[in-house]
């Protein structure tokens, strides 16, 4: 479990960690978009720049951002070998018997790769210099305006962060039942179909109820304490936008226009 | 004026079996009350009654003389606060801090204000070094004290303990029954504690014992205590303190029975 | 055969951020037939130590022997679940692992995970329920309708019907009403007087500990800190202080009576005793 790179925040003190969650979502979807655009050499340039200046900033090892990257690589290899058996336009590179890579097969799968490379290490940025609750808070006030349309943003952010609580306390039960059904005979890694399907089961039925027990006493706490879903709230953390954050979105929308701007007119392309 | 007056409450969780049956108690204010029984006997529901989680069947509860309805319930949330018994079942913030926050939130107090009040809430039960710190780094007895000090930000004349200590360790325990007393101790604060712990109970003002969903016996401890047959049969022990006083008034020792150790050695003390 | 446990050291995640090693040599022998009891802090390696006992743990340093099993660092065990058949543990809110429709399939689940059929699982159930003091009309109950405490003695039940020679119980009356608690300790008293079983508890109730073991063993910070008979514990009440135990109502008696001057000899553990001993230090009333 320790091993999970993606999706993990990284406690540092950097001006990334720093910044407004509201400004690191809309970055991100900004520069999503950008991705998207077929906006030739220069357009990943531009993005891979800021990608790369915005990790320095936040004090992340590129190592922590590669690690990230091992779960696509089988992925990656796949990708190529597809590429290269299907795809049969642009100038012959390589030749060998009647097998010929062809370069467009080559430029394809690179396209790829970069934007899922770019899309990857944009996210562990984002997570790894946001605490959930404070991304939570993020979601939610970017949400705040589809309330009107009855999204309820709200309610959405606390289950987000009710959920992101309770994971630690979900593992370590998970743990507690598995050593209790080892302890009656329970194999979790041997056995045949039936074996299996009864020490899941031996698992998942305890977890549920003992999930459920804890839902109806947070709930009752929640109460107890004077919550209702609908009934208006303060809150305690309040964002807010500085320099960094301005300059940060500014940057991205630059790139999303020079993008744009290449896609359309061709230029560099 | 009582803090809580309960008349003729009845509860049935299918409709059909009353685990509360007629029950009447009223609790003056400022005092130090304890509800006893075995599991099963019905004191949980009656905490979730009175801070209106739960409807009653029939029968009415008063806090601090307003009735408790549907309409008055989130008002009368600003005067009962509640400590549940599992630690990490009532934590909902993602740190100490934002726990805190989360009643305050709820009681729309302005953001401004709420810095200094999680402070010093934090401070009153020791946990003002652990502002930041997430749940899983805390033991049982300080998730609890963060619980407290949860409710004590909202200010509530009235605070319920419902089991709040049966879930942690001696350390947790003894944390707990201490900020209990200091709790008591400050302002005019009631306080309506649910346990199995006698010596606690020992301490407290005012005794109701429950079984089977009725009010059996109530008194000061002491009061309670005479009925040794009656909380035998309702397997409910008495303090040890207790029992040694009795021996000692037996040996014609001392004259007075008491039931808290410190009354003990002081009535020793004075014999010395 | 005694339980042996040599240099026992336990490091979670290793090489890791997050590596943390809660046993430092832990050197102990567990007396067969008796009842030993455990304590210690919340964090003093009490529950790492008990999961090294059937298996559930490998040491990452030092031994252990039990019930004929030898387990060492990076020695997968032979039959390890005949061992887990010997020594029977039950953790803590042992309610928490009940999934079956039904108590009397629950019980029977030990069983037939370790070879049993049907039919016998089903015999040993019957011959099990009685002695958590459950009947025979409780067998085709589904055991979530049942209160705490009576999910309790099923889930104990669940792991007694492995007939261990060994019982290891990790704070096995916690959350129980008092008198819940009485009953619980008198079924493990009965198994180890009449059955002959070793047993291991995890206690924070140093009352249960005065009244019930024989054998008492501190540990702290991943260490043994102390190890004696419970007499000898009892009398030191300086040792339960130093880890922030709380005594018995009796020893705590006898230090406040201390403190005020009284002369109290270490050995008095009993009301009786304690009482006389202060007849002949106070003026007595006539």
């Amino acid at each position: 479990m320790n091993n999970i790179a993606l999706g993990r925040y990284m406690p540092l003190n950097s001006s990334v960690h720093r910044m407004d969650p509201r400004a690191k979502i809309l970055i991100l979807l900004l520069l999503m978009i950008a991705i998207f655009i077929p906006a030739g050499v220069f357009g990943y340039v531009a993005i891979g720049l800021f990608i790369l200046f915005s990790l320095m900033i936040s004090k992340l090892k590129i190592s922590y951002a590669l690690r990230a990257m091992k779960p696509i690589f089988w992925m990656m290899i796949f990708l190529l070998v597809v590429n290269v058996l299907v795809i049969k336009t642009g100038t012959p590179w390589i030749q060998w018997g009647w097998f010929t890579v062809y370069s467009d097969a080559i430029y394809q799968t690179l396209y790829i790769v970069v934007r899922l490379m770019f899309m990857i290490v944009l996210t562990t940025i984002l997570t790894a210099t946001t605490k959930p609750l404070d991304l939570t808070l993020g979601i939610e006030k970017l949400l705040k305006p589809f309330e009107k349309i009855g999204v309820p943003a709200h309610i959405i952010a606390m289950m987000i962060s009710i959920a992101l609580r309770f994971i630690p306390t979900l593992i370590e039960e998970t743990q507690r039942i598995m050593n209790a059904q080892a302890s009656r005979g329970v194999d979790f890694e041997n056995g045949g179909l039936k074996e299996k399907v009864f020490s899941i089961l031996s698992l998942i039925v305890p977890l549920f109820v003992s999930s459920f027990d804890r839902a109806e006493q947070l709930a009752n706490a929640m109460e107890a304490r004077g919550y209702d879903p609908n009934k208006k709230r303060t809150r305690y953390k309040v964002l807010k936008m500085t320099g960094l954050d301005i300059v940060g979105m500014t940057g991205s929308i630059c790139i999303l226009g020079i993008c744009i701007f290449i896609c359309i007119t061709k230029i560099g392309m | 004026m009582d803090a809580i007056r309960v008349n003729h409450l009845s509860f049935s969780y299918d409709g059909q079996t009353d685990v509360i049956k007629n029950v009447s108690f009223s609790i003056p204010k400022g005092s130090y009350t304890t509800i006893i029984g075995h599991n099963g006997s019905g004191k949980s529901t009656i905490a979730k009654l009175l801070i209106g989680l739960m409807e009653p069947k029939t029968g009415t509860i008063e806090i601090l003389g307003k009735e408790l309805n549907e309409a008055s319930l989130y008002e009368l949330r600003d005067h009962v606060g509640i400590v549940f018994q599992n630690p990490d079942n009532q934590f909902i913030g993602s740190t100490v801090a934002d726990d805190i926050a989360f009643g305050l939130e709820n009681h729309c107090v302005p953001q401004k204000e709420m810095q200094t009040i999680i402070e010093e809430s934090a401070k009153k039960v020791g946990m003002q070094d652990y502002l930041n710190s997430e749940p899983t780094k805390l033991s049982g007895g300080q998730k609890q004290r963060v619980a407290i000090a949860g409710i004590l930000a909202i200010e509530p004349e009235i605070i319920i303990f419902d089991e709040s200590t049966s879930m942690l360790d001696p350390q947790g325990k003894a944390s707990i029954n201490k900020q209990i007393k200091a709790l008591h101790s400050q302002k005019d604060r009631t306080i309506l504690s649910i346990t199995h712990d006698m010596e606690e109970v020992a301490q407290s003002d005012f005794v109701i014992v429950l079984k089977d969903g009725v009010v059996r016996l109530t008194g000061t401890p002491m009061e309670i205590f005479e009925h040794e047959k009656e909380l035998e049969e309702m397997k409910l022990d008495i303090p040890f303190a207790l029992k040694i006083s009795k021996k000692l008034v037996d040996e014609n020792i001392t004259d007075k029975k008491v039931c808290t150790l410190d009354e003990v050695v002081d009535q020793l003390w004075q014999l010395k | 055969m005694a339980i042996e446990i040599n240099h026992l050291e336990h490091v979670y995640n290793t090489d890791t951020p997050f590596e943390h090693k809660a046993l430092h040599g832990i050197d102990l022998s567990i007396p067969e037939g008796k009842v030993t009891a455990i304590i210690g802090q919340t964090g003093s390696g009490k529950s790492t130590l008990v999961q090294h006992l059937n298996g559930l743990l490998i040491p990452s340093a030092g031994s252990l022997d039990i019930c004929g099993f030898h387990i060492q660092p990076l020695l997968k065990i032979k039959d390890v679940k005949q061992l887990r058949k010997e020594v029977g543990l039950v953790f803590q809110f042992p309610e928490y692992q009940l999934f079956e429709e039904t108590i009397e399939k629950d019980i029977a689940f030990g069983p037939k995970n370790f070879g049993e059929t049907e039919e016998n699982a089903n015999e040993l159930v019957r011959k099990i329920l009685p002695m958590v003091g459950l009947d025979e009309s409780y067998l085709q109950r589904s055991p979530f309708e049942l209160s705490g405490g009576q999910k309790r003695r099923v889930a104990i039940a669940g792991i007694l019907v492995l007939n261990p020679k060994v019982l290891v119980l990790d704070e096995p009356t916690a959350g129980l009403d008092p008198q819940g608690a009485k009953e619980m300790m008198s079924l493990f008293m009965e198994l180890n007087q009449v059955q002959k079983k070793t047993i291991l508890l995890v206690s924070h109730d140093m009352e249960h500990v005065m009244r019930y073991c024989d054998h008492v063993v501190v540990l702290d910070h991943g260490k043994v800190l102390q190890e004696s008979d419970v007499k000898t514990f009892f009398e030191h009440p300086e040792w339960m202080m130093e880890v922030g135990i709380n005594p018995p109502a009796i020893v705590r008696l006898k230090v406040m009576l201390k403190e005020k001057g009284f002369v109290i000899p270490d050995e008095i553990l009993n009301e009786e005793e304690l009482i006389q001993c202060i007849k002949g230090q106070v003026m007595i009333h006539e």
